[in-house]
């Protein structure tokens, strides 16, 4: 039988996983419903709409990865110290482009160059760090989807890709359902693929970095403003 | 025959669930651009309304289809949640091409 010992450790108040899993998800789909919606009157409205665009993304990354620190101890996983990397390569690309774009210098390129490749190291820093929470949870990860509503992400993933440069180009945001289904397959049916987790933040990767970029500008100082 | 009127999978439940974000981003989306819509670029405010209700319109529409297809959903609302949803995919993305169909 066993005896009850009381424990020396003194009692930590703790968020549980499974709260701070939820507002990852909630935050989640804020951010992508606002960032749809157009904002009001310069400049209050921009302000408002990209705070809290912005705001609903970082705090939604921090709460999934807060999750699953929580859950697994501590993501000391290969996978996890890749994730970490190209995040890192993510915002140096950023910086560097902060820095290098002053008012009067002439490059070659334009920003959204490394705008766009900021965007890609986001997305696989992103798919990842999933990657490295399904092999926490122990799970079998596979490339192709295992469920059909992740079959069906994968479909939407790439009709936004061919939309994008076609013309009709205008009806991308349309594939946006490519998120929701993978959230839906990875959440509720246990879709443990990686093009689910590609479906999940290739086009949310590129949206929150691209306003994210608005977001500065919006206090940076322009000449002639 | 007993008809099911709330969602029976999950898949139904996330479609209802971005059905619903569908009507509140329409109606906000409305409600801030109602003050543009007497100026010249009144096209483009037809863009904007398309644009904030057609993500989450698609969603419902397509996980909607994903239950009755594939998970056994028959339920009444999963029904008319999914053709409403598709209906409001279907307008907002005509609002959004006629506004760029002149420059094609």
């Amino acid at each position: 039988m066993a005896i009850p010992i009381s424990s020396p450790i003194a009692h930590r108040p703790a968020l549980p996983v499974v709260w701070l899993s939820r507002t990852a998800v909630v935050l989640f789909i804020v951010a992508m419903t606002v960032a749809s919606i157009p904002f009001g009157e310069p400049p209050t409205g921009e302000v408002i709409w990209a705070t809290v665009v912005v705001g609903s993304f970082v705090l939604s990354a921090a709460t999934g990865i807060a999750a699953q620190v929580r859950k697994h101890r501590v993501a000391r996983t290969r996978l996890g110290y890749w994730a970490l990397a190209f995040f890192i390569l993510s915002a140096a690309i950023m910086a560097a482009a902060q820095v290098l774009f002053t008012p009067g210098a002439q490059l070659p390129v334009t920003p959204d160059v490394f705008i766009s490749t900021a965007t890609y190291a986001l997305t696989v820093s992103a798919v990842l760090f999933i990657l490295a929470a399904f092999r926490a949870d122990g799970e079998t990860i596979r490339f192709l989807p295992t469920t059909p509503v992740g079959w069906w992400a994968a479909v939407f993933l790439v009709v936004g890709l061919v939309l994008a440069y076609s013309p009709w180009a205008v009806l991308t945001p349309a594939a946006g359902a490519a998120p929701a289904l993978a959230l839906a397959g990875i959440i509720s049916y246990r879709d443990r693929s990686v093009l689910a987790a590609i479906a999940l933040v290739a086009g949310p990767a590129q949206l929150a970095l691209f306003i994210f970029t608005f977001f500065i500008n919006l206090f940076v100082l322009h000449p002639g403003a | 025959m007993s008809l099911a009127i709330t969602p029976r999978s999950a898949a139904g439940r996330w479609s209802l669930l971005f059905a619903g974000i569908t009507v509140l981003a329409a109606l906000v989306a409305w409600i801030i651009l109602l003050p543009m819509m007497d100026v010249p670029s009144a096209a483009w405010v037809w863009h904007a309304l398309g644009q904030a209700c057609v993500g989450p319109a698609a969603s419902a529409t397509a996980l909607g289809l994903v239950g009755i297809i594939h998970y056994r959903e028959r339920s009444v609302l999963t029904w008319a949640t999914t053709t409403g949803a598709f209906a409001a995919a279907v307008a907002a993305g005509v609002m959004m091409y006629s506004a760029v169909a002149q420059y094609q």
